[in-house]
């Protein structure tokens, strides 16, 4: 047991008179003994109980979060009350603990502004409160429940200016592409031999006839490419400020990106590296939805690329999307991913994150030589370098060129 | 201001033991006024940083009171005797004719006001201590000053007529094992 600085003083006090007393076998000396120990026993109790909690904003990073809390709190002693905000919140007006002297009844409330500085889900449903004893001797703790859970999602750099260019294929981007997968419309594609599930009309007689073999006309299938967005959250991934590092910045980017090709009538997959998580592609508001729950929860992970390639590699033979890789490549090294789709005819493209790295100048070099190394290994592929440091609305609009 | 008000609460107990000291035998050895010096000790801990009442000091002038305890100590008239049986008489019938003038005094009001004070320093002390931060929580510490004050002059008011013997009435025995329980109590909460 710990026992506070004054109790410790007092009780110290207590026994050297005691002691004295004993010794010189004095009356008063063993009887003034007692005194310190009246002042730990001066009886202290406090009750304390959340009457109100309101609270405003908060969603998204960067938005400011303002809480009131109002306690009521009868008895006698000193209350703190604290509410407990995580390490990824930055107070910006007010105080989330609060004290006071308590006698009789009273009310403490608790108002302050903070901003949360990274995604998550948080469970801000404790309020700390310490009773005191009024001259420091005593003190008990006791958590106080109330209903207050934050879901923080990254903010959505919507796309103001997009430049849609048509003619030669430029990029690999789909907007323009027609999808694998999908209800099938009146363009006739091509001829082909049957495989169960094919409607029966879609038969093509004559060429059944001619070939001997069971054919069916294939048609062009409505609703656009397919997007599968990889997010690489590997350790590496971590390196950087709480509030911008790699991983924040791959995450606004992807959810982004979602938001961007979902709300363009893309189906839109998503698979985070490093958690080995698999989004299957779908179209729409909810799939953005859900596409931004998932990147809300993510934290850092482990799994290599060609894990997740390995995991995925079905899904893609059947949709063919465009696949979007955002990773560090001087840590993940893309190339056997990147070829092992340019093998299946499936187009890449990397974004692939940068920062101002500090250290040694040498080191620097030969970092910035290992990343061009890796870079090169992957010009099969459609690469974006982008700097962390810079807005992502700016390379959202580059992207979607 | 706290600890302005810890150095007056020091300075209030020296010149208390002081001026107790000036009716017990110990001015036959000293003289009693030389004692004062004892004021400035204060101003030079808190000059340092420190406790102006810290625990060195309040054992001298405990000492100090206890002059005249002494005098009503069992323990003290049996090591007259044992000078005596050694050899030294007159050293021995000196001390006894000097203490035994005031055997039957008491002097605990002295010793409560010092005990009191020296407790009130120990809480105000550690209140100085935590007022900074309670007052960055939006806490003052002045209701807490006047509750130590209401309950010290309390403490000081009913206490010594509470405890005094002929009130108490409780045999020697039975206070005696209070000590004991006490004197267990405090070695769990101190360890």
């Amino acid at each position: 047991m710990k026992v506070r600085e004054v109790t410790s003083a007092l009780i110290k006090t207590s026994l050297f008179l005691l002691g004295f007393g004993i010794v010189t076998t004095s009356f008063e000396l063993i009887a003034v003994s007692a005194i310190p120990l009246i002042f730990l026993a001066i009886p202290y109790g406090i009750s304390a109980k959340v009457r109100d909690v309101r609270y405003s904003g908060g969603q998204y990073v960067g938005e400011t979060f303002e809480v009131e809390i109002k306690l009521d709190v009868v008895g006698f002693g000193i209350l703190k009350a604290m509410h407990k905000l995580p390490d990824h919140f930055e107070l910006i007006d007010g105080s989330n603990a609060v004290a006071g002297f308590v006698l009789g009844k009273s009310e403490f409330v608790i108002r302050y502004r903070a901003n949360p500085t990274k995604r998550g889900v948080y469970r801000l449903d404790k309020v700390v409160a310490e009773f005191e004893h009024p001259f420091f001797a005593w003190k008990s703790v006791k958590e106080l429940e109330i209903d207050l859970e934050l879901e923080v999602k990254q903010k959505l750099r919507r796309i103001t200016k997009v430049e849609a260019i048509r003619g030669i294929a430029r990029s690999p981007m789909p907007d323009i592409d027609v999808s694998r997968i999908g209800v099938p419309g009146t363009d006739f594609r091509e001829v082909r031999e049957y495989v169960a599930g094919d409607p029966v009309r879609f038969i093509n007689w004559k060429a059944t006839a001619r070939s001997g073999k069971l054919m069916v006309n294939q048609y062009e299938v409505e609703g656009k490419k397919a997007v599968w967005i990889f997010v690489d959250t590997n350790a590496y991934m971590t390196y950087g400020e709480s509030i911008r590092n790699f991983l924040e910045v791959a995450i606004e980017i992807a959810n982004s990106l979602a938001y961007y090709f979902t709300s363009r009538g893309h189906k839109v997959g998503l698979y985070v590296i490093g958690h080995s998580m698999n989004l299957y592609p779908d179209v729409g508001k909810r799939q953005f939805r859900r596409i931004s729950d998932k990147l809300t929860m993510i934290e850092a992970g482990n799994e290599s690329l060609e894990h997740a390639l390995e995991n995925s590699k079905k899904l893609l033979a059947i949709y063919k999307p465009l696949v979007i890789l955002i990773t560090r490549v001087e840590y993940s090294k893309p190339a056997k991913f990147v070829s092992e789709l340019i093998k299946m005819k499936i187009p890449v493209q990397i974004i692939a994150l940068k920062s101002k790295m500090d250290g040694d100048e040498f080191a620097l070099r030969l970092f910035e030589l290992l990343r061009r190394s890796a870079l090169r290994s992957v010009r099969k592929a459609r690469v974006m370098e982008w700097n962390i440091e810079k807005p992502v609305r700016n390379l959202i609009v580059e992207v979607a060129r | 201001m706290i600890r302005i008000l810890n150095l007056l609460i020091a300075e209030i107990a020296v010149i208390i033991a002081v001026e107790m000291t000036k009716s017990s035998p110990l001015p036959m050895f000293v003289p009693a006024n030389y004692l004062y010096v004892l004021t400035v000790i204060p101003i030079i801990l808190l000059l340092f940083g420190r406790n102006p009442f810290d625990f060195p000091l309040f054992a001298v002038l405990v000492m100090l009171l206890s002059s005249k305890v002494l005098a009503n100590s069992e323990i003290f008239y049996s090591s007259l005797d044992a000078i005596y049986f050694l050899g030294y008489k007159n050293l021995a019938e000196y001390l006894e004719t000097i203490f035994s003038v005031y055997k039957s005094t008491s002097d605990i009001m002295g010793l409560s006001a010092l005990v009191v004070l020296y407790s009130v320093s120990q809480i105000i002390w550690v209140m100085a201590k935590k007022s900074k931060d309670l007052k960055r929580l939006g806490m003052n510490v002045n209701y807490q000053i006047a509750v130590l004050g209401i309950t010290a002059l309390a403490i000081y008011l009913f206490y010594p007529a509470l405890i005094a013997p002929q009130s108490l009435e409780i045999p020697l025995l039975f206070l005696g094992l209070i000590g004991v329980v006490l004197v267990i109590l405090a070695m769990y909460l101190l360890t």
